[in-house]
């Protein structure tokens, strides 16, 4: 399993407004939703 | 915790494989919309059953309230699911199970991809490692075609749409590989599975009911309207319910195990659906001898990639990349290191622990929906072998007590 780590992170707050717009800018939401807006085109264009 | 892992992935399988099983039962002209909204709605109801006793709502939000910015994570989670679900049924419709199947049971090379990319999965693995997973997975995704072939009978000509057939599979593939990264996300933020799922399933429920609005007759879909669908909904609903369960062991096994094992050792839910087909319903009875032969060998060489991918433990090195997944989540959302690692270990002390009585209304009112609905279901004349159904569904009951057991005894369900 994971060890803890003496590091802090170098952040300490951020509002809520701030962590969503850290999350629809994050890569880790980008590339699903690119690929949930090219397997809808897909589904309409088949359809 | 690999263990644990590895036990819930093998769960998942047992679970997801006997998800199809109800739906059998269901002969309809419904269009892929409409048994995609029933099934999805009766995931999201069955949400509010039995896992909602496992942790109540006032933990689940609590987790939430602490994660709201996971919400969308897992709400894209969801629409990627609904969507890669519907496009599965215009390639079977187009090139044939034959040739669907393979194609987006490819979808945990895209995970493998995506772990490696995005988490630092198998970085700094061993070569040993490496190789047990990636040649574990190809082998489960060779038997799954085995598998896949052994149920086809007679085959037949779907040329006239062979490439929109084949662009719906892969394309169900990535979606359902990249799903993965939401899942992933969360759980190295901290986030607890049960938590992730109760979001998850809005977002299935409301991306599926979008598309009958849109793409299958809006208002006047017959979904909304046949009198049929009242007579099919319970069988749907029972499909959505152990679909649920399964889904959530998947979602320990991708916390406990990451992407790139969580999703081959889950796949095995081929082996599963392929022995309810046959055994219960009979599917292989007039099957030749390479039929068979195909579901020995699939079986196999499914189980020796499963026991591949199940003792591929993560090195220390290894542990170390993980370990830079967290300090990217804590550092890009101000996250507490010491409580996302406690909670990524299983080791989370819940806020908002207990039940209340509003979690027994939620309970009572989900089950109602399901008695009601079986009080109005039409029980089909279809041919089973009832021995079997009991026989499999002590194994459900079974592989549900053994992987709840451990999750309770390891992690309080965290």
């Amino acid at each position: 399993m994971v060890a803890p780590v003496a590091c802090a992170p170098t952040r300490t707050t951020m509002t809520e407004f701030e962590k969503l717009r850290s999350v629809l800018t994050d890569s880790h939401f980008l590339i699903p939703l690119i690929v949930f807006g090219i397997g809808l085109a897909l589904l309409i264009t088949l359809h | 915790m690999h263990g644990l892992g590895v036990l819930c992935g093998l769960g998942a399988g047992v679970w997801l494989g006997a998800a199809e099983a109800p739906t059998k039962l269901v002969n309809t002209g419904l269009s892929p919309f409409a048994i995609s909204l029933c099934m999805v709605a009766g995931v999201f109801t069955a949400r509010w059953s039995l896992p909602t006793l496992v942790k109540g709502t006032r933990s689940v939000f609590a987790d939430l309230a602490a994660n709201r910015h996971l919400i969308p994570t897992a709400i894209i989670a969801g629409m990627l699911w609904a969507v890669a679900n519907t496009l599965t049924v215009f390639a079977i419709r187009d090139v044939g199970l034959a040739i669907a199947f393979p194609l987006w049971n490819t979808n945990s090379l895209v995970g493998i991809f995506w772990g490696r990319v995005l988490f630092g999965e198998l970085k700094g693995a061993s070569a040993k490692n490496i190789a047990k997973v990636l040649l574990g997975t190809l082998a489960i995704v060779g038997a799954a075609i085995m598998l896949g072939f052994s149920t086809i009978q007679g085959g037949g000509s779907h040329a006239s749409h062979a490439l929109g057939g084949i662009l719906a599979a892969a394309g169900a593939s990535l979606l359902w590989g990249t799903m993965y990264i939401p899942y992933r996300k969360a759980y190295v933020s901290g986030m607890n599975p049960l938590s992730f799922v109760t979001i998850f399933t809005i977002g299935e429920l409301g991306t599926v009911f979008a598309l009958v609005l849109a793409l299958d007759g809006g208002t006047q879909a017959a979904v909304f309207h046949s009198p049929e669908v009242g007579h099919m909904l319970f069988w749907l609903f029972l499909g959505g319910f152990v679909w649920v369960i399964g889904d959530i062991f998947q979602q320990f096994a991708t916390k406990y195990l990451g992407i790139g094992r969580g999703i081959p050792l889950s796949n095995t839910n081929q082996l599963w659906g392929l022995a309810w087909g046959a055994l219960v319903f009979g599917e292989l009875a007039h099957a030749d001898s390479t039929h068979r032969l195909l579901v020995v060998l699939g079986s196999v060489v499914m189980i020796l990639g499963a026991l591949a991918v199940s003792t591929a433990i993560a090195t220390e090195r290894e542990h170390g990349s993980i370990k830079q997944s967290l300090i990217r989540e804590c550092d890009r959302y101000a996250l507490d290191y010491d409580r996302v690692f406690h909670a990524y270990s299983g080791e989370a002390e819940a806020a908002g622990t207990g039940r209340s009585w509003w979690d027994l209304v939620i309970v009572a009112a989900a089950v109602g929906v399901f008695i009601w609905l079986g009080l109005k279901a039409r029980v089909p004349t279809l041919t089973m072998n009832y021995l079997w159904v009991a026989v499999l569904s002590g194994l459900l009951v079974l592989s549900a007590a053994v992987c709840g057991w451990g999750l309770w005894k390891k992690t309080r369900f965290s």
